[in-house]
């Protein structure tokens, strides 16, 4: 089983885990978006063979949502980081 | 030295053996002796202090302790085991190690047990399997006369038309072929799981797996030790390694190795454990009965052995054609003789060293069938067999095995100089045994699982490793070493690496393992040798060479395709016995070399393992509220929601219904979820998150708020309260509180946590709704707190005393009566439902369940998020409109839900009342209309439905296309079956609609 | 206004205890069991082989927020916590996140002297009791790492899980705070979450520690053992 290194726990089996989907933030304002914009932002995924930057959630841990880059072809996990909100 | 057998035995044997189908239908009550049990030698493995008694098919046989069922029915003579799995034929003993199908059986009630690696135990009822009507006398054997009409992909091609009789022969095919039955009668057995954690594991307990074991400890690792056997040592357990020269500081003597290995408290040892898998981060999958051990090591030592290649030539699959290794498992381990006669088909050492074994423990050896030169024999036991007279032919192999349904003689060829068979040279030689040796095949399947690599080579005939992983070592036979001193020495540096790599020294100074292996080849690059019967590639699936040319002809051709179309190395083995005969045959159709035909992938389980062991304990996680046992003692019929377990009803949930709307009743909805938002920041985020407005509520209030997400999908629902200053109290649905919890902990990690702080107190209190025209009296005899309807009004938060509990009281209720819900902490509940119930009795209040509540809340026309909505519902369109304020600033799901408003909802959720009052249409039917040519189009489906016993009527609420929904009264239609019912549509509540009773 | 009885607090494992016909005794307000079985057998089982204690009356807090580090150095003098270390009942969860664990009936003294120094020092730190909340089952004994590992997939040897140490994670399929909390030199674990799982994390333990021949233990045990 992939080991997932929770960013406060440490490392721990990844049925501990929950999958959160791609990063992708919200925009900025929503109420500004074309439809084209905001069916993007809920619907349109990059699914890349390659380093994605995605979110889990320990779940049975700490309850930490976090950020991990794993290479979705070899699911090796390159890094996991939290969270920093960029701009206020 | 002819050890404990007497000359006669050989007699009696061959009496026995012709007789012994009759004996078994006869003589039902005798038990069978032992005639091929020698006498004690040193490392067996059996008790003959004491014998246990089991039976085989009704016979009755005995046993020591110590014995497998196939030791023991050897020792008795019985030769055959099992009957295969497309064309009935016999089959025996052939591996002894628990890799071919051969000895599969059914124990009691457990089907598909390995004969030859289950312990007998006293009163054991073995079975043959896949026989019909019995094991010598199988009606079905009868198919291979017609096998020409079974070729290869015979399920595929022959009974596929017509299509409507495939469950005939579905059911046909079931019963001929097959293996075990599942008695679905037998009860659960008890399994669990462990998990472990290691510095190293190391597979496999030979001499290699016990030296990297040991050199792993010395480097200061916790080891783990694992072995499929029941005893360590490998194959140094049952062969006795003359020929090998070991440098005198390592000791090739078993005791002496696992005397070392006793020393070393830093080692684990785990016997009967098969190792199953190999997953990713060095997580490992073993089994040992009914337990599963799920293990996390920082490196893994593969020393998981070989497997012996069986060769195919004409009835090769005659029972008392055995594989070398299975041969000398029987002698050393069980004591117990294969054979009387023996012919020994061999290209290595390893088979003399067999026949060396079988003649000194009074087997004759009628030939040693060598397909070498005599000058490439180095065996030590080459000149004195011969001495003694032992016929020993070079150059030849064997053609064919003679016999109906066990060995009674071989055919050997000679071997022209470009090595193949000169037909004219076939001689029969009389036997009862074919011992073969011609090589190994190295079990790599974890190497390969952990991303390693294997190279073919032509000089060896094996595959050798040629990369591995980080953390992974191979030793052993499975690194291609097979000679002990090199085994051991190789496998210690193994070990000690994988200490290195554990973190147990400096890594920098990891030491190269020799690659270079010098020693002689012990494996023959024939594996087929042609003829005009049935040659068996697969013994599980029942295919042949032929077949697998044919397929290759089909165009399966490459590795993967032939595996799935003929079906090999899919059966029990899992291609320990074939794979590597099979790369070889697909290599020589298509002309390639056997590394460029590759290898199909591995995959776990390597080892057969029990679904239950997988499955592990039949427990999942029930929660239950703090008055649990007292609506189990209160004759509750319980229900599961979620996790939950909860009062449905407590005998007629129509009465508990009725006493809510006339006097008043106390339901349990601790379940419900509830979180303490704090902070400054809270006002912001509920107005994020909720679809209506928050920063208005003032202290002491609450609201019910739905809350979307960006899709504007309603996601839950529920009440928050202002408690204080910067508290506020927030329930959610019961089976949606952890969904709600994690999807707020979201948003506040993700951004929008400035200022608030959440916790969940769902277990911390538990909460009872009191409901109906009586619950202020009740609650007035409990407490000082001024319940009249102006100090404490509808939609309002207090604190407040019950029965000398501190509690929250909300002015709420899903009942449409009047109604307080008390929150109190969850170690008070008894004491103050019990009070509730004291005082409530005398006033006629009653406890009531979900269904109740369902009726009650559908009587006032509110939704249950999850039921009457689902993943495309919302809020504009499930009828919560009221509850959305497109006109504040931005939330959740606020972009979707202005689109929608601006092309308008298309389908609506609505009440409805059927036409005819007692026909309640069941929850998920469809609503339908007639399209113009007359047939009926789904328009619809309702999603609650009861009846009302306050109105006397069927209600229930449905989705209908807006323009019909939003006319009042408009008539549509049901489909009940074949029927269809008349209903109509209903605005509003069914009940009470003006919502008097609630603010009472 | 009418109250028959004085409030008692029972505890999600109350039934249980009743089932296997203990004895009952009163602490701080809360029903417990006193002796399931015999005083002797339970305090050789916590000893010498595995016991299994209800101690849901323990205070039990949660202090979150940035600066609630600070507060609690300030309020009790504590020295710097790591994530997951824990000193005198004290246990780091998150950088944000603190579980204090109380005697029976301490909980109130002590979220009123944390809220208060929080107030006083001007910082959002939040202090909330869930004693009420969750049910504290600790495993006693030799064997309590074994029973552990058959429910768990953390790490129990004491290099890994060392004394006074909590981790929250997956234990049969429910999430749990486990808190490492020796008894005089005998490994013990604390395992807490939500009491209504309370009882289900007790059967599981009675099952899984089966073959440990494991004894539920009761007050009076505990307090022969110094708890």
């Amino acid at each position: 089983m992939l080991l997932l290194t929770c960013p406060n726990c440490g490392d721990r089996n990844v049925s501990e885990f929950r999958f959160g989907g791609e990063y992708g933030p919200r925009p900025k304002d929503p109420s500004a978006t074309s439809d084209a914009e905001w069916a993007n932002y809920l619907y349109m995924r990059h699914n890349v063979m390659g380093a994605q930057t995605e979110w889990w959630h320990h779940s049975d841990g700490c309850g930490l949502w976090f950020l991990a880059e794993r290479y979705t072809r070899t699911n090796e996990v390159i890094k996991t980081f939290p969270y920093v909100k960029r701009d206020a | 030295m002819r050890d404990g057998v007497s000359p006669h035995f050989a007699i009696i044997y061959q009496v026995s053996g012709a007789v012994i189908g009759e004996l078994m239908q006869t003589e039902q009550d005798t038990l069978k002796t032992t005639p091929n049990r020698l006498h004690p030698k040193q490392g067996e493995v059996i008790d003959r202090s004491t014998t246990i008694r089991f039976t085989f098919d009704g016979v009755k046989y005995i046993a020591h302790p110590g014995d497998t069922v196939a030791s023991a029915l050897t020792a008795a003579g019985v030769k055959v085991l099992s009957r295969s799995f497309k064309y009935h034929r016999p089959r025996g003993l052939l591996c002894c190690a628990g890799h071919c199908p051969n000895c599969l059986v059914q124990i009691g009630d457990e089907p598909n047990v390995r004969a030859c690696m289950r312990s007998v135990e006293a009163g054991m009822d073995v079975r043959a399997q896949n026989v019909w009507p019995s094991l010598n006398r199988d009606l079905l054997s009868l198919t291979q006369l017609g096998s020409r009409l079974m070729p290869v992909g015979f399920y595929y091609k022959t009974f596929i038309r017509p299509k409507k009789l495939w469950p005939l022969y579905e059911h046909t095919l079931r019963h001929a072929a097959g293996l075990g039955e599942v008695d679905i009668d037998t009860p659960s057995g008890k399994f669990d799981k462990q998990y472990l954690h290691t510095d190293v594991v190391v597979v496999g307990s030979g001499p290699a797996g016990i030296s990297a074991a040991l050199g792993a400890a010395e480097g200061g690792a916790q080891v783990l030790l694992f072995d499929e056997n029941s005893a360590l040592g490998g194959h140094l357990r049952f062969t006795v390694p003359l020929h090998s020269s070991l440098p005198s500081q390592v000791s090739k003597d078993l005791p002496e190795l696992l005397e070392a290995l006793s020393q070393q408290p830093n080692v684990t040892a785990f016997t009967d454990t098969s190792v199953l898998g190999w997953y990713q981060d060095n997580w490992l999958c073993a089994a040992k009965g009914a337990r599963l051990f799920k293990i996390r090591t920082k490196s893994v030592v593969v020393a998981t052995g070989a497997y012996e290649t069986p060769l195919i030539f004409d009835n090769n699959d005659l029972p008392g054609v055995m594989l070398g290794s299975a041969a000398q498992r029987l002698l050393h381990l069980f004591g117990v003789l294969p054979g009387r006669q023996v012919v020994i088909v061999t290209a290595n050492e390893d088979g003399w060293d067999v026949a060396a074994d079988l003649q000194a423990l009074g087997v004759n050896v009628a030939a040693i069938v060598d397909e070498r030169e005599h000058n490439a024999c180095s065996s030590p036991y080459r000149d004195g067999l011969a001495n003694i007279g032992v016929p020993v032919f070079y150059r030849h192999t064997i053609r064919e095995a003679i016999g109906s349904s066990a060995v009674s003689g071989a055919k050997i060829v000679r071997l022209d100089g470009r090595g193949e068979i000169a037909p004219a040279t076939t001689q029969v030689l009389q036997c009862d045994l074919i011992v073969t040796s011609m090589g190994w095949t190295p079990a790599t399947e974890l190497l390969y699982m952990a991303g390693g690599k294997s190279e073919y080579s032509a000089d060896r005939a094996e595959t050798v490793p040629v990369s591995t992983p980080p953390g992974i070592y191979v030793a052993g036979r499975a690194a291609g070493i097979h000679a002990v001193d090199s085994q051991i020495t190789e496998a210690w540096q193994a070990g000690s690496n994988a200490a290195t790599f554990a973190g147990f020294g400096e890594f920098d100074e990891l030491a190269a393992q020799a690659s270079d292996i010098s020693e002689p080849r012990r494996t023959s690059e024939r594996v087929c040798v042609p003829g005009k019967k049935k040659r068996f590639v697969c013994y599980c699936e029942d295919v042949t060479d032929e077949d697998v040319e044919t397929a290759i002809a089909e165009g399966y051709d490459s590795i993967e395709l032939l595996k799935r179309y003929s079906t090999i190395s899919m059966g029990p083995c899992q291609g320990a016995m074939c794979s590597m005969n099979t790369i070889h045959l697909c290599a020589r159709a298509n002309g390639r070399t056997v590394q460029e035909t590759g290898t199909t992938t591995a995959r776990p389980p390597i080892a057969p393992v029990t679904l239950g062991a997988l499955a592990g304990q039949n427990v999942e996680p029930v929660q239950t509220t703090p008055i649990h046992q007292w609506h189990l003692d209160h004759g509750a019929n319980m229900m599961v929601a979620g996790l939950w377990l909860r009062p449905n009803h407590y005998g007629d949930p129509a009465a508990e219904a009725v006493c809510v709307r006339k006097q008043g009743g106390l339901i349990d909805v601790s379940p419900l979820g509830k979180l303490q938002l704090t902070g400054p920041g809270v006002p912001k985020l509920l107005e994020r998150i909720y679809t209506n407005q928050w920063h208005n509520l003032r202290v002491g209030r609450v609201r019910y708020g739905v809350m979307c997400n960006d899709e504007g999908v309603v996601l839950n629902d529920g009440v928050c309260a202002h408690l204080k200053d910067e508290t506020w109290y927030m329930t959610t649905t019961s089976t949606g509180a952890t969904a709600v919890f994690e999807w707020l902990q979201w948003w506040l990690q993700s951004g929008w946590g400035e200022g608030v702080h959440l916790t969940d107190l769902t277990d911390t209190y538990a909460a009872f709704n009191l409901a109906g025209p009586q619950s202020r009296t009740v609650l007035e005899k409990l407490t000082a707190r001024n319940l009249a309807n102006k100090a404490f009004p509808y939609m309002r938060i207090r604190s407040a005393k019950i029965a000398d509990v501190p509690c929250q009281l909300l002015r709420i209720g899903f009942t449409g009566e009047l109604a307080y819900e008390v929150h109190c902490p969850s170690g008070y509940a008894l004491h103050v439902w019990e009070a509730l119930m004291d005082v409530g009795r005398e006033l006629g209040i009653a406890p009531f369940g979900l269904e109740a509540q369902r009726i009650l809340r559908l009587e006032k026309g509110h939704i249950i998020v999850g039921q009457d909505t689902d993943a495309m519902s919302d809020p504009l369109s499930a009828n919560m409109a009221w509850a959305v304020k497109l006109n504040k600033p931005d939330f959740l799901g606020k972009p979707s839900l202005m689109r929608i408003s601006a092309e308008g909802p298309k389908q609506l959720l609505v009440g409805f009342k059927m036409v005819d009052p007692d026909v309640v249409p069941a929850e998920g039917l469809q609503v339908v209309a007639p399209e113009v040519d007359g047939r009926l189009k789904i328009i619809g489906w309702v999603t609650s439905s009861r009846f009302s016993p306050t109105l006397e009527e069927a209600i229930g609420l449905c989705w209908l296309p807006a323009d019909l929904a939003s006319q009042n009264g408009a008539s549509f239609t049901i489909r009940m079956g074949g029927d269809l019912k008349a209903a109509h549509v209903h605005h509003g509540a069914f009940y009470d609609p003006s919502g008097e009773r609630l603010r009472m | 206004m009418n109250t028959s009885k004085t409030p008692i607090k029972l505890t999600p494992l109350y039934s249980i205890a009743q089932r296997l016909g203990a004895t009952f005794t009163e602490q701080r307000g809360w029903r417990i069991p006193e002796v399931y079985t015999t005083l002797k057998a339970e305090i050789a089982a916590a000893q010498e082989g595995l016991a299994l204690a209800d101690e849901t009356p323990n205070g039990k807090l949660l202090l979150e927020g940035d600066q609630a580090e600070s507060v609690l150095m300030d309020t009790l003098k504590l020295g710097a916590l790591k994530v997951n270390e824990g000193h005198d009942g004290i246990y780091r969860l998150r950088n944000d996140l603190f579980f204090i664990s109380t005697p029976p009936g301490r909980e109130a003294n002590a979220r009123k002297k944390l809220t208060t120094a929080s107030a006083a020092a001007e910082q959002f730190v939040t202090v909330t009791d869930i004693t009420h909340g969750r049910a504290e089952i600790r495993v006693i004994g030799p064997d309590s790492q074994e029973l552990l590992s058959k429910v768990c997939g953390l790490d129990f040897h004491p290099s890994a899980f060392p004394n006074e140490t909590a981790k929250q994670s997956s234990l049969a399929k429910t999430t749990q705070l486990i808190i490492r909390r020796d008894i005089g030199g005998v490994p013990a674990f604390s395992i807490i979450g939500a009491q209504s799982l309370g009882a289900y994390i007790w059967d599981t333990m009675v099952e899984a520690g089966r073959e440990f021949e494991i004894l539920p233990t009761g007050r009076a045990a505990l307090a022969a053992l110094g708890v």
